[in-house]
């Protein structure tokens, strides 16, 4: 685009006439036109901002964007996957509580409570685990592309409490 | 509308239109759960985003904040994302609602951004005029100066438009709106810049429109 069509193209611009390529010349001819700059930025001041040349952009931080992007992603699926069964397993601990208090207190109330057995502590008993006794940890989520493992330990000591492990070096939540 | 609707669908330009094959395989691999095919639509996406949210904000630093966010965001609903329509639209809208969100939240607060606002615009020529816009950055510290004045929404519409030179159809898809509307925000935002800039740069005026 010539100097005497951008100005010419002025009002065409401003009034959203220029069709794509038009508009892409004017703006070219803005930018790199000091003089006819100087004349559209007098006429219509907003002008100046369109002209401007954008900054390259810095792939470092677009790197950086993106990698703190998918740790996000990732301490998400995890809070995820960590959340419904740790309230699932609760519920599963609260609903076994419930059973074993209501099945005591029917036991002691029974008529046969009387002339029983002292088989209900043994059962009690043998449900316990033994002293000392620590349940192996069981894989709780695997995550193959990212290799990483959760493991879930549901010690009888914390019945609330589900400790993890993130086998990843890289990663850190 | 069905007129704007198919220039977004027919497309042409990085940012907006008809995804490219390669987008739209990445952003269905997303959806299935791929973090590497996300990784490399953020990767190709950010830097874009990046700019135009830090125009709006007037704030390098939180804009990146902005990006990072509106690409979490965009993970999340993903199952909301139709495959068929440009990725880039879908979440510089994202981008663009949380960085009018964060205007409005903080203008109580009147903080000034012109210190963390590090994008710089090079005016290029073969003889730089003597005024103050000869210098370099200028048009940055101009744009950091006047465009605060404006709306959210006129700020959000302008910078799409006017300095990242998108397609009407495609800011209105961004912004939730219609073209028509686009064409208001710009108008009025054209009219407030113009008395700001000629009030704090009156050196861009004639000389026989400068007021003493």
């Amino acid at each position: 685009m010539n100097c005497q069509r951008f100005m010419l193209s002025i009002d065409d611009y401003l009034e959203e006439r220029l069709d794509r390529d038009d508009r892409q010349a004017f703006r070219g001819h803005l930018q790199t036109c000091a003089q006819c700059r100087a004349k559209a930025t007098a006429l219509e001041p907003s002008l100046l901002l369109a002209a401007g040349v954008p900054s390259e952009i810095d792939d470092r931080a677009v790197s950086e964007c993106a990698e703190t992007v998918t740790a996000l992603i990732r301490q998400e699926r995890l809070r995820r996957r960590l959340a419904p069964r740790s309230r699932r397993w609760v519920a599963a601990v609260a609903a076994m509580c419930v059973i074993a208090l209501g099945g005591g207190l029917l036991w002691r109330t029974a008529p046969w409570a009387v002339e029983a057995p002292p088989a209900a502590a043994t059962v009690a008993d043998s449900q316990e685990p033994a002293e000392g006794f620590v349940p192996p940890p069981r894989v709780e989520i695997q995550m193959p592309q990212s290799e990483v493992r959760v493991y879930q330990f549901a010690g009888s000591e914390s019945e609330t409490t589900a400790v993890y492990f993130v086998v990843n070096e890289e990663m850190e939540l | 509308m069905l007129k704007e609707t198919l220039s977004i669908v027919t497309g042409k330009t990085d940012n907006g239109g008809t995804p490219s094959k390669d987008e739209r395989h990445l952003a269905i691999e997303a959806r299935g759960g791929d973090e590497q095919a996300f990784a490399a639509l953020v990767k190709r996406h950010s830097g874009g985003l990046h700019r135009a949210v830090a125009r709006i904000l007037n704030d390098d630093a939180e804009a990146w904040d902005v990006v990072q966010m509106a690409f979490l965001k965009a993970w999340q609903q993903l199952d909301r994302y139709d495959p068929r329509w440009s990725f880039a639209t879908w979440v510089y809208r994202i981008g663009t609602n949380v960085a009018i969100d964060l205007i409005r939240s903080r203008k109580s607060r009147e903080r000034t951004h012109q210190a963390g606002f590090e994008h710089r615009l090079r005016l290029v020529g073969e003889s730089q005029p003597t005024s103050l816009a000869a210098e370099e950055g200028e048009v940055s510290s101009v744009i950091g100066q006047v465009l605060p004045v404006l709306s959210p929404q006129q700020r959000a519409a302008f910078v799409l438009r006017e300095i990242e030179d998108m397609d009407t159809a495609e800011v209105a898809e961004i912004l939730g709106c219609t073209a028509t509307t686009v064409r208001n925000h710009i108008f009025q935002a054209r009219k407030t810049l113009r008395q700001e800039i000629e009030k704090r740069y009156p050196e861009y005026l004639p000389a026989s429109r400068r007021k003493e």
